[in-house]
């Protein structure tokens, strides 16, 4: 997996809160975070594929515009440079699980944005086969509804309990 | 041996003209007899799929993603530069005016394009509305689409942006869009069976010298391709299919 650079001060719009994660191959990524929301853009459909390793190979300008990286640096860039802090590893673990099952996952998620601040999807995640053999994945992101949002979220606080990171 | 040239009834159906005189020029690219069918209704448009009878077929998205994944069509080009987008409409003087007034059950008027019936549930999903909670009488055209709705028999109305824009402004003055997409991606392609995949080469280079073809303008435009034809890889057509299973509401 190609690492991630650190998010930098600079980036950040509003106040914000310092993260670290830690990846299986022994890397590290700072993530800074604040409690600005951008909306889904009414209407628009985000949409990236990504390459067996979870990297980026194709991805809208409604993906390039939400997520705030330019172009360049989203191609060949993992996906979970969009990994919010507050979404729970299990959702995750359910999304891979699903997919690995060569079945469609949906659901609600928190993304993390350059500038710190962060954006809901409702994202539908689908294996990407050719000729029998998952070379990748494609993802659909949709606006979410606000009521499910809001549902989510909460559920997602109580998940993040108990993987001890509240 | 005549070939079938299958014209999806959501495509542009108001220059049926021009695609009479486009399939004499597919006729002129490849040396082989074309009938050409502008089918208007997709009962009878899927059925020529099941028997056979699509040689070369200007598709909407999801039909593509049908006939390349099910049938082994193959993708030729797509008009330059359009994208297939849709909107849920309103009545001018009814109640609702934001996602937000939508009760949680909705009547739906739609033709049965079924990738603009696809598109349009996507925008209602903010509103809560699932497929479980629509109601849908299909219309035959996007006309009495718009009929049902100004007469308050269903309360919303599916339409492709570009059937909509048609319509006339005395219709029109009658409805409101309550949210239009600004998808991008979604857009019709010219595919070839299996059987005339050898064909593929000349009709792709019969369009190509279209686009570069002055006197070709006008026809281009009454296509719906008013910037030309682009090539459509293989690749394009797996991410439509793969685009049109996220779409659907499973």
């Amino acid at each position: 997996m190609t690492s991630l650079q650190d998010m930098r001060p600079e980036d950040v719009r509003g106040e914000c809160r310092e993260y670290y994660w830690y990846y299986f191959d022994g890397t590290s990524r700072r993530l800074l975070v604040s409690d600005v929301e951008t909306r889904f853009p009414t209407g628009e459909l985000i949409v990236s594929q990504t390459d067996v390793a979870g990297n980026i190979t194709m991805c809208n300008e409604a993906f390039v515009h939400m997520s705030g990286w330019s172009r360049e640096q989203l191609m060949g860039a993992p996906h979970s440079i969009l990994r919010h802090p507050d979404m729970p590893k299990a959702a995750f673990g359910d999304l891979w699980t699903t997919v690995d099952q060569g079945t469609r996952w949906s659901g609600y998620v928190k993304n993390l944005r350059r500038d710190g601040g962060f954006y809901w999807v409702y994202a539908t995640v689908i294996p990407k086969i050719v000729d029998g053999v998952v070379v990748g994945h494609t993802s659909v992101r949709r606006e979410p509804s606000r009521d499910k949002v809001e549902e989510l979220a909460a559920v997602y606080v109580t998940m993040l309990a108990e993987e001890g990171r509240a | 041996m005549t070939r079938q040239f299958v014209i999806s009834p959501d495509v542009n159906v108001r220059n049926i003209t021009d695609w009479f005189i486009f399939n004499t020029k597919v006729q002129r690219m490849t040396g082989e007899a074309f009938h050409a069918t502008v089918y208007t209704d997709f009962a009878d448009l899927h059925k020529a799929y099941s028997e056979g009878l699509a040689d070369l077929v200007f598709a909407n998205a999801a039909d593509t993603a049908t006939l390349v994944r099910d049938h082994g069509y193959l993708p030729i080009a797509a008009p330059y530069g359009v994208s297939k987008e849709a909107s849920v409409v309103v009545a001018a003087d009814g109640p609702l005016h934001a996602l937000a007034d939508l009760p949680a059950h909705l009547t739906v008027a739609s033709t049965d394009a079924p990738d603009v019936e696809r598109i349009c549930r996507i925008l209602l999903e903010p509103a809560n509305l699932g497929a479980a909670d629509l109601t849908l009488q299909v219309k035959p055209n996007p006309v009495l689409v718009a009929k049902a709705v100004m007469r308050d028999e269903v309360q919303v109305g599916f339409f492709p942006q570009d059937a909509y824009d048609e319509l006339s402004a005395m219709v029109k003055e009658q409805l409101r869009v309550l949210i239009a997409s600004k998808i991008y991606v979604v857009r019709n392609a010219f595919l070839a069976s299996p059987a005339i995949a050898g064909l593929i080469g000349a009709i792709w280079a019969g369009l190509e010298s279209m686009n570069n073809d002055p006197y070709s303008a006008e026809l281009l435009t009454g296509l719906g391709a008013p910037h030309g034809w682009e090539r459509v890889s293989i690749e394009d057509t797996r991410f439509m299919i793969d685009l049109m299973d996220a779409l659907s509401q499973g």
